[in-house]
């Protein structure tokens, strides 16, 4: 079995980038956030269709090019929390 | 017809009957009952230029009364009520006029949904306006009031509103409430401002209401197009320093200033977006108004000129 993550069916993200940070408005609570660059193209991954962390950790090592990869990973999975805590993603057990 | 196109006994006799005095007042009617004379004076000196409205259709009936009991001739208070309801302790008697205008503020914050409601001083010129959103004490009062007497249209000191369907501002020129130095300031600044009566020892010290120019009144229905974002601070003895903001930055700043952003939902954030994408924002720090309303109509002039 493995952890899927994704945009809840039901929510309606508006995003507005402008460069290094963008603003995302969250329609489930009514919520608006402020993301940096990093935060927003894991938003964008997410927004494009399901993934897994591997999966979503290989795509960002390719748009990133980043040598410290255990460093990404850390961060990654901090914002995946934050993420699922605001209610923007949510996560389902798939097999393999 | 205007509120000054009646003799003062006809106005009181309509504000004392039980139809009570019909405003336009703004986007908004606002039905006035009230037996209180020397309330009702300065109420006919500061919005002397605004419509008496025929409408049926009354935004806010508010009605300013005494209380019963010994509070009706003792220290004798008055009453700010809407719709019925009281939501503010009474004032001294002598206070109807700032308990009229921070009632009004209140009826307008808590219920004009159809507006995105900044809390903000809007002024225009050529067509283009300057939003001016900041706290209580930053001086946009005063500042806004200056562009009005120095020819700019005066749309508000305190609401920046922004129609949901459109973005477009939508003028409210009430008076402006002066707060201690500055009243001084801008009986300095255009010694012909008409400023009604002191108010000490109110909550916010002593106030006096600045009449709003009549030009900018009798425009109250024409909408507005934001051009530029100016958060002003007043800093004693401090040269006149514009900042560019990064539009993220401003787009926070602007959306936390708002009374009722998460109201509005996702409304609220497509207006304060399209606000900060067509807007040229700063940070402004100011002492000195001529020199902040010279370089403000260089800035004007320059704006979206680059665009023709």
């Amino acid at each position: 079995m493995e952890r899927v993550w994704s945009i809840p069916e039901n929510a309606n993200i508006v995003i507005e980038n402008w460069g290094e940070n963008a603003i995302i408005y969250s329609s489930l609570s009514g919520e608006t956030h402020l993301l940096n660059e990093l935060a927003y193209e894991v938003l964008m991954l997410f927004q494009a269709g399901s993934e897994t962390f591997t999966t979503l950790i290989d795509k960002l090592y390719t748009i990133f090019e980043v040598e410290d990869k255990a460093d990404l990973e850390l961060q990654i999975q901090k914002l995946m929390t934050d993420f699922e805590n605001l209610g923007l993603i949510e996560s389902t057990e798939c097999e393999n | 017809m205007k509120i000054k196109d009646i003799s003062f006994n006809l106005l009181a006799r309509k504000a004392g009957g039980s139809r009570g005095l019909c405003v336009s007042i703004g986007a908004f009617v606002v039905r006035l009952r009230t037996q209180e004379k020397a309330f009702l004076r300065t109420f006919s000196l500061l919005y002397q230029d605004f419509q008496i409205s025929t409408d049926e259709l009354v935004d806010f009936h508010i009605d300013m009364r005494r209380p019963s009991g010994y509070r009706r001739w003792l220290k004798a208070q008055v009453i700010f009520s809407i719709d019925g309801h009281t939501p503010f302790e009474p004032f001294p008697l002598d206070h109807a006029m700032p308990l009229f205008e921070w009632g009004l503020n209140w009826c307008i914050a808590r219920r004009a949904h159809q507006y995105l409601i900044l809390h903000a001083g809007v002024v225009e010129k050529q067509g283009k306006a300057i939003i001016f959103p900041a706290l209580p004490g930053s001086g946009k009062s005063t500042l806004s009031a200056a562009l009005g007497l120095r020819g700019w249209r005066f749309l508000s000191d305190e609401f920046g509103m922004v129609r949901g369907s459109d973005g477009l501002l939508q003028p409210i020129p009430r008076p402006v409430p002066l707060k201690n130095e500055s009243i001084q300031v801008i009986q300095d600044f255009s010694p012909s401002a008409v400023i009604g009566p002191l108010f000490p020892k109110t909550r916010k010290g002593t106030v006096a209401h600045l009449q709003s120019p009549r030009i900018s009144v009798e425009q109250s229905r024409q909408l507005a197009k934001p051009a530029m974002i100016i958060f002003p601070l007043y800093q004693s003895g401090a040269e006149t320093t514009f900042k560019s903001l990064a539009k993220h930055y401003a787009f926070l700043k602007l959306s936390s200033n708002a009374f009722n952003y998460e109201v509005m939902g996702l409304t609220g954030f497509e207006r304060v977006r399209d606000i900060i994408n067509s807007c040229a924002c700063y940070n402004l720090i100011y002492s000195d108004l001529d020199d902040v309303i010279k370089q403000l109509d260089a800035m004007i002039t320059q704006e979206g000129s680059d665009d023709l």
